[in-house]
């Protein structure tokens, strides 16, 4: 069988992603065979990042043929959260006793009431959330509605959309990722701008600065206002799009614009850091 | 003519693109004929700004603001923010041209 190594750690950040978007390149030399995924020589994975790699799979499923396995054993000794957050299914029962874990899930893209229903019931009600005005629990659900119905729109795509989260309480952060398998950012705005905006990493900049085209940016209106939320709440946002990545964790440095990936991966991922307070 | 969004979508959420479009494409042929439409949001719990841009931004791009605003009526506007995103999406329109000579010239 084939096997391909998850090693180091991977965590929600450009390096995590990085790692990630190899693996899938990797991959993609495969076809029509079963691979197992190798967690031995993985010392850390973000659980929330079950959002990412599960939207790998399902591209590599679909237009590889490919299928995984993997060492359950491993999973059960060392990384049973992803089996807690349901992303890897064992045939043995576990109970997310931590109520640390946001459920990995897939939604079709045209699946709004089942999409609304997990934010209210597993992200605004997890008890790693900031405690929530009534004002802005409507806010972020308003947000996160704007941002799902703009994925719908420009994504172009009908594969589903990913969601998966963590709460981490030492870094005292809940972590929500949102995937899909569309266009990205860069297609519409770059059409919008005329070609002005000709890099994934300035579309994420023209989007967050609340530029819009009349029937809205990708991302638009939800992920500007998320942002400023974010950033006002000590939280984080990190956007990921064609090649481009940016978070305004990397404020402050080197990278404050952003950084390229070697490879990229399709559509958007977005990493909402909401900070416990 | 009443035209209740709800119960065109059989839903209580309107955010979709493709939504908004499918109740645009009811109420501009009426607008554009100056008949009086009230678009009543009565049961929607949620509106999306881009079901708006989609629903009535188009019209107010094709359609003199005082004249829709004399014909069109909105009813039932308590979903969260939905007022608000009314006022923007109809500013954001009217400023279309504006925006995009704009970013024509960035």
């Amino acid at each position: 069988m084939n096997t391909l190594k998850l090693k180091h750690s991977i965590y929600t950040d450009f390096s995590g992603y990085k790692q990630l978007a190899s693996f899938y390149h990797t991959a993609t030399n495969y076809a029509d065979t079963q691979i197992e995924i190798c967690f031995r020589d993985l010392e850390w994975f973000d659980a929330n990042l079950s959002s990412l790699l599960h939207a790998m799979l399902h591209k590599l499923n679909k237009e590889r043929g490919l299928t995984f396995v993997t060492n359950t054993d491993i999973i059960h000794d060392r990384f049973d959260v992803l089996c807690r957050n349901g992303f890897i299914n064992t045939g043995r029962a576990v109970k997310d006793v931590r109520n640390s874990t946001l459920p990995n899930h897939q939604f079709d893209p045209s699946d709004k009431h089942g999409f609304v229903s997990y934010v209210e019931r597993y992200l605004l009600d997890h008890r790693g959330m900031p405690r929530l005005t009534a004002d802005l629990h409507n806010q972020i659900l308003d947000d996160m509605i704007e941002l799902y119905s703009n994925i719908n729109y420009h994504s172009n795509t009908t594969d589903p959309c990913f969601v998966c989260g963590q709460y981490y309480p030492t870094q005292g952060f809940l972590v929500f990722t949102l995937t899909d398998l569309g266009d990205g950012f860069l297609p519409k705005i770059q059409r919008k701008t005329n070609g002005a905006v000709n890099t994934s990493l300035d579309a994420i900049h023209w989007a967050l600065k609340g530029n819009s085209t009349k029937e809205g940016a990708p991302g638009g209106l939800g992920l500007k206002n998320m942002y400023q939320y974010l950033k006002q709440n000590k939280g984080i946002l990190q956007v990921v799009t064609g090649n481009g990545y940016w978070g305004n964790d990397m404020e402050n440095t080197f990278f404050n614009e952003g950084r390229i990936l070697p490879e990229a991966f399709t559509g958007t991922t977005i990493n909402l850091f909401f900070k416990h307070k | 003519m009443k035209v209740s969004i709800a119960d065109i979508l059989k839903s209580d959420l309107a955010v979709f693109h493709n939504e908004g479009i499918e109740i645009n494409k009811l109420i501009e042929p009426l607008l554009v004929k100056g008949e009086t439409v009230e678009l009543s949001f009565k049961g929607l719990k949620r509106v999306s700004t881009q079901f708006l841009n989609a629903a009535i931004g188009r019209s107010y791009m094709t359609m003199k603001t005082a004249t829709l605003d004399a014909i069109l009526q909105y009813t039932h506007t308590e979903a969260p923010y939905l007022a608000e995103k009314i006022a923007e999406v109809k500013d954001n329109a009217k400023h279309a041209a504006e925006y995009d000579a704009l970013l024509e010239n960035a």
